[in-house]
């Protein structure tokens, strides 16, 4: 008997996994998405496999090969060519790779265990309580996220666990608004009313009933969220606040290149830059696919094959009947 | 509504004094004794004593604070630990620079991103759509430091057109905008698209296209001027947005700014010139956002009405 109820309900969570999945993989840029953050977590793993002496340390190649190493530009040999120290560019991206996605994640899991306790306590209690964390919140937010990073971390000192704390920090008031927002959509609802009259405590209802109901909007945020995270970081280490080299953050190996771009070593600049622009338009764009995937009510207008095809037959027959009207 | 205006204007003072707070709490973190950081390497215990005195760095943390408060109150923003010169006189004379670019950045922003947002939405589907959606989405993706870099090595290093750095003609103002306004005009692109694609569907156009208004009117005048309340605090957010873009940007171009200059003063843990900084780019923030809530009552007469 208990074991039918458990299949039941494993039944039950793999198909509301799996309904997400499906419509989240009809959407062919949510999809693409997706494949680059694959394609990035599959360089990071690899990064000690792609040349890891050739990449890392400086004047490797140039004792071996002699000062030809320096600055060449991309090959066969080296995909996206070597940098000033003879290193090569390719490595140095793959290990950058690893940096990029654990400030990312750990920056966002940051706001995230600030931000959602500030907005469940903000939405549930209101009046007071709502009133000191929403100005301090607000407070965050009078300053640029960037700025305020920027602050942190020429406090603290750069390295990597300060460029975390510094970006997470940052971020605290997207979340804390979220769920203060979900909070109050649906604390009114109710099977909370009804949670409240079986006796549940406070924190019961919060945690059990309202926190795993606004989480859909709070994933989306965390994904596009970590793509600001990401580019903080990398803005970050560009102006010399953040990772230093020889760590080979793509913003520190953007600042690097920035020397040689006059003389135009321009594959020193294009590459470092090229993977934040793609891991933050992945994670977007994954961000907008989850959207639709997770509340197909919220659904932001993005592409879809069969949405497009459903769209052109309605234009056409919208067309043919309502001729004369343009 | 004056009412309103004058309440919202108070309610910025208590969120300022908190910027000042939160940056104050931020520079005690700073490890090392300011009366170092002023002095530089090499002081004699004595100069170094006297410098605690004359700053007041011994007095406790809230008591600075306090005299820092006091001291805006009068606009004065106390002296820079690095030049020794009063902070105000520093700032203000970057500022304008920071407030054109970020202005000229909105405007290109504007410029672009709602021609083609009103395009995209009014041939849904199309090719058109497809296209201006696919930059939207590359626009929003760079890192505005980047796209500066990539556009110094096109049009400098490659053509030769434009000059790369500086600020003091309008020459060197063109590539720095572009860098700063493109993903601002992605974001109000999107956001006008949406938006307009929401209006279109209302049964007032279908009532002013029955009636037989002629289509270009049916979209600029009835669809366009409902659609564009929403794109108006996109733009004022996006204003702050380029503030803190700003930052990154002018170093790229070397533009004699508030943003580079404060990132040079963080590097040299000049507190008191950064947290003067801050506080103008967040008295300025606060008033755009200001701006685009009255500007918001007064295209929208529904909010309007709500205000009084």
């Amino acid at each position: 008997m208990e074991n039918a109820v458990e299949v039941k309900k494993a039944k039950k969570k793999r198909s509301q996994f799996f309904e997400i999945w499906r419509r989240f993989k009809k959407n062919p840029l949510a999809m693409v998405g997706l494949f680059i953050i694959i394609g990035i977590l599959i360089l990071a793993g690899l990064a000690d496999f792609i040349s890891p002496a050739e990449g890392m340390i400086p004047g490797y190649n140039l004792q071996k090969w002699g000062t030809d190493y320096v600055r060449q530009f991309p090959s066969g040999e080296h995909i996206m060519g070597t940098d000033h120290l003879g290193r090569d560019v390719f490595a140095r991206i793959a290990h950058g790779a690893r940096i990029s996605l654990l400030v990312g994640f750990i920056a966002i899991s940051i706001g995230l265990v600030v931000g959602i306790p500030l907005g469940a306590l903000a939405g549930f209690y209101g009046g007071v309580t709502d009133n000191i964390i929403m100005r301090f919140i607000d407070i965050m937010l009078a300053v640029p996220n960037i700025l305020m990073a920027i602050a942190i971390s020429a406090a603290l000192g750069g390295g990597l666990n300060n460029v975390m704390i510094a970006v997470g920090i940052g971020v605290i008031p997207i979340y804390a608004r979220t769920v203060r927002a979900q909070v109050l959509a649906i604390k009114g609802q109710e099977f909370i009313e009804a949670a409240r009259a079986s006796g549940a405590s406070d924190f019961r209802i919060v945690m059990r009933h309202i926190l795993p109901n606004c989480m859909s909007p709070v994933i989306v945020e965390a994904s596009m969220g970590m793509a600001g995270a990401i580019l903080a970081a990398a803005g970050l280490s560009f102006i010399g606040l953040g990772l230093q080299p020889p760590v080979p953050e793509w913003g520190a190996m953007l600042a690097e290149g920035r020397t040689f771009m006059l003389a135009g070593y321009w594959h020193l600049t294009v590459f470092p830059g090229m993977m934040i622009a793609l891991i933050i338009f992945a994670l977007n764009m994954m961000g907008d696919g989850l959207r639709d995937a997770l509340d197909p009510k919220l659904r932001s207008g993005g592409f879809s094959k069969k949405r497009f095809k459903r769209m052109q037959l309605a234009r056409a027959a919208s067309n043919n009947s309502g001729e004369g009207r343009k | 509504m004056h009412k309103y205006i004058l309440k919202r204007i108070l309610m910025m003072i208590p969120v300022l004094i908190g910027v000042v707070f939160i940056m104050f709490f931020i520079s005690s973190l700073t490890p090392g004794d300011p009366a170092q950081i002023i002095l530089g390497e090499g002081a004699t215990e004595a100069a170094i004593a006297q410098v605690r005195e004359e700053f007041g760095l011994d007095d406790p943390f809230l008591m600075q604070f306090g005299r820092y408060l006091l001291g805006i109150a009068q606009g004065d923003f106390g002296v820079s630990w690095d030049t020794q010169r009063p902070v105000q006189e520093e700032i203000f004379a970057r500022f304008p620079n920071t407030m054109q670019l970020a202005g000229m950045g909105i405007v290109l922003a504007l410029m672009l991103g709602i021609p083609l947002g009103i395009l995209s939405a009014v041939k849904q589907y199309s090719a058109w759509d497809f296209g201006a959606t696919f930059i939207g989405l590359i626009g929003v993706s760079m890192p505005n430091f980047w796209l500066g870099m990539l556009l110094i090595m096109l049009f400098t290093v490659n053509l030769g057109w434009l000059p790369a750095t500086g600020f003091s003609e309008p020459l060197m103002w063109i590539l720095p905008t572009f860098a700063i306004g493109t993903g601002s005009a992605s974001i109000i692109m999107r956001m006008t698209r949406s938006s307009m694609l929401e209006c279109i569907r209302q049964d007032y156009i279908r009532t002013a296209r029955a009636k037989g208004q002629i289509e270009r009117k049916v979209i600029f005048r009835h669809a366009l001027k409902n659609a564009l309340i929403p794109v108006t605090t996109t733009a004022g957010l996006s204003f702050g947005f380029l503030l803190g873009g700003a930052v990154l940007t002018e170093t790229i171009f070397a533009i004699p700014g508030l943003g580079s200059f404060m990132v040079q003063s963080l590097q040299r843990r000049d507190w008191p010139t950064a947290i003067g900084g801050a506080l103008l780019i967040a008295i300025s923030f606060s008033i755009v956002n200001l701006l685009v809530d009255i500007l918001y009552a007064i295209l929208d007469p529904r909010i309007r009405s709500q205000y009084r």
